[in-house]
């Protein structure tokens, strides 16, 4: 592996990024971190507890010994494990607090042994919650992050909440997880191109576009779109489809991630595209990484393509690479500014 | 992109009572089989009715009215699970349209109180493997 200069972030994948890549026939997991390894896409390695290890959290002795064996073998480092509150898992009633706090609880434990010292996932945002996911994470040594993602950002309702109680709270273990999707500045032009070519209206997608960059809540974006979209004739499945891009994709100016940094445990770096000339389209990472860099963050960036929730027409292995380069490039640019800044 | 995977490629079998195929999950994750909240078959313009499907994971064979209480048992992304219709006189060997509607229940993501339910179709046309 490659790693990046001391004092700067650290590049990773998760494998969430390969999800397409996971349905092929000949798929092993043992195989695609091999793979990754190959491709240099380290030195992190984050994956989804659910979509990579069978049984979660319930797994066996043999299946932490040949995790832990198969990453030093690859010098790869477990960054970040993502878990999940299956809030709605019961269709009689929503999972209580202790219930919630108690499903973390064995996610927590099951990352632990596999050697993640970062846990993230969504949370309730309740004292008793905050308070109970603290003790879980102190007790076990590690962070726990909740990630701020689109159509959250850093002062959006829920997100002021939660600052408000890890303020409260006032426990190190507890932080946060900036998702690139929350500050972007187009729609991907992967993403328009595959709605063209499901054969999606083309005056709707402009419509949404148009839309998306306007400066009003998500409510009234919601509704303009709506009744603009029905006016063009839309299909409840249109409206549907294209609601996601007004979701997804949020326009927070990616500076404001300064506001939460020394609460940043670990970072998701979603994109979707890598063009020709090796830039991501509709996020600025340049501006990402000075953010980063002058923060003096020096933990994991995870690479997280998700344009496989549209496309299959790119692999995620090459994607993932490209905004490899990028990034270093970005990040090694952001320190000789910071460098020439404090001479 | 995973709804293209919904019915498995090559998986529809006939039998002379009926017919079976391979269900793969349009989600990323292993998701507990309350979360499946309907299927829906038709072969060949013709719905099948649903309480008489049959789906077959883990080694059980369950009718989609015991999957609400199993909030405990769980389908692990990678494995598809048997759907098995009834189809009175059977499937002939040949092409068929085999168009099924799965709605799912994501767990983990609640919008204004409501769990999200995914629905997702996928229409194939298939000729039959075998059968006996």
């Amino acid at each position: 592996m490659t790693p990046t200069p001391e004092g700067l972030p650290k590049l990773g994948i998760t494998l969430f990024s390969l999800t397409l890549e996971m349905r092929m026939p000949d798929y092993s997991l043992e195989g695609m971190i091999r793979r990754v390894a190959e491709l240099d896409l380290g030195p992190g390695l984050e994956m989804v507890g659910f979509q990579s290890l069978r049984d979660w959290p319930r797994i066996t002795d043999d299946t932490v010994v040949g995790l832990r064996d198969l990453l030093d073998e690859c010098e790869l480092v477990p960054t970040a494990m993502s878990m999940n509150l299956d809030v709605a898992r019961r269709r009689d009633r929503r999972m209580t607090e202790e219930e919630g706090l108690a499903y973390l609880e064995a996610q927590m434990e099951a990352a632990h042994r596999l050697g993640f010292p970062i846990g993230k996932s969504a949370i309730m945002a309740t004292r008793t919650f905050v308070e109970g996911l603290a003790r879980i994470a102190e007790r076990l040594d590690m962070k726990f992050g909740v990630e701020v993602h689109s159509p959250e950002s850093v002062d959006s309702p829920h997100v002021a909440e939660l600052r408000e109680l890890f303020d409260a709270v006032g426990s190190p273990a507890l932080g946060f997880v900036p998702d690139f999707s929350s500050s972007m500045h187009d729609v991907p032009p992967s993403l328009v191109e595959a709605h063209r070519a499901s054969g999606m209206p083309g005056e709707l997608i402009d419509l949404v576009e148009e839309v998306w960059h306007t400066d009003s809540s998500m409510p009234e974006k919601f509704a303009r779109f709506r009744e603009e979209g029905e006016a063009l004739g839309a299909t409840p499945g249109d409206l549907g489809k294209l609601n996601m891009v007004l979701t997804m994709h949020g326009r927070m100016d990616p500076r404001r991630w300064e506001e939460i940094m020394p609460q940043v445990v670990h970072v998701h770096g979603k994109f979707y595209g890598i063009d020709a000339d090796g830039n991501e389209p509709s996020i600025d990472h340049e501006t990402i990484m000075d953010v980063f860099v002058q923060a003096g963050y020096t933990g994991f960036i995870s690479s997280e393509w998700e344009g496989h929730a549209y496309t299959d027409t790119m692999s995620g292995y090459d994607v993932c690479r490209g905004q490899h380069d990028l990034m270093r490039r970005l990040l090694l640019e952001a320190a000789q500014r910071r460098a020439a800044h404090a001479h | 992109m995973l709804t293209e995977q919904v019915i498995g490629d090559g998986s529809l079998t006939g039998r002379d009572d009926g017919f079976s195929f391979d269900l793969r999950m349009p989600w990323y994750r292993a998701l507990p089989l309350s979360s499946v909240e309907g299927v829906d078959v038709r072969i060949d313009g013709q719905a099948v009715p649903s309480e008489e499907l049959r789906l077959s994971l883990n080694g059980e064979t369950y009718a989609l009215s015991d999957l609400p209480p199993l909030y405990d048992d769980w389908w692990y992304v990678a494995d598809p699970a048997t759907v098995w219709a009834p189809k009175s006189g059977g499937l002939a060997p040949g092409q068929h349209e085999l168009d099924v509607t799965i709605a799912l229940r994501i767990p983990y993501i609640v919008e204004s109180g409501h769990p999200l339910v995914m629905r997702e179709r996928c229409v194939k046309t298939q000729t039959t493997n075998g059968g006996s």
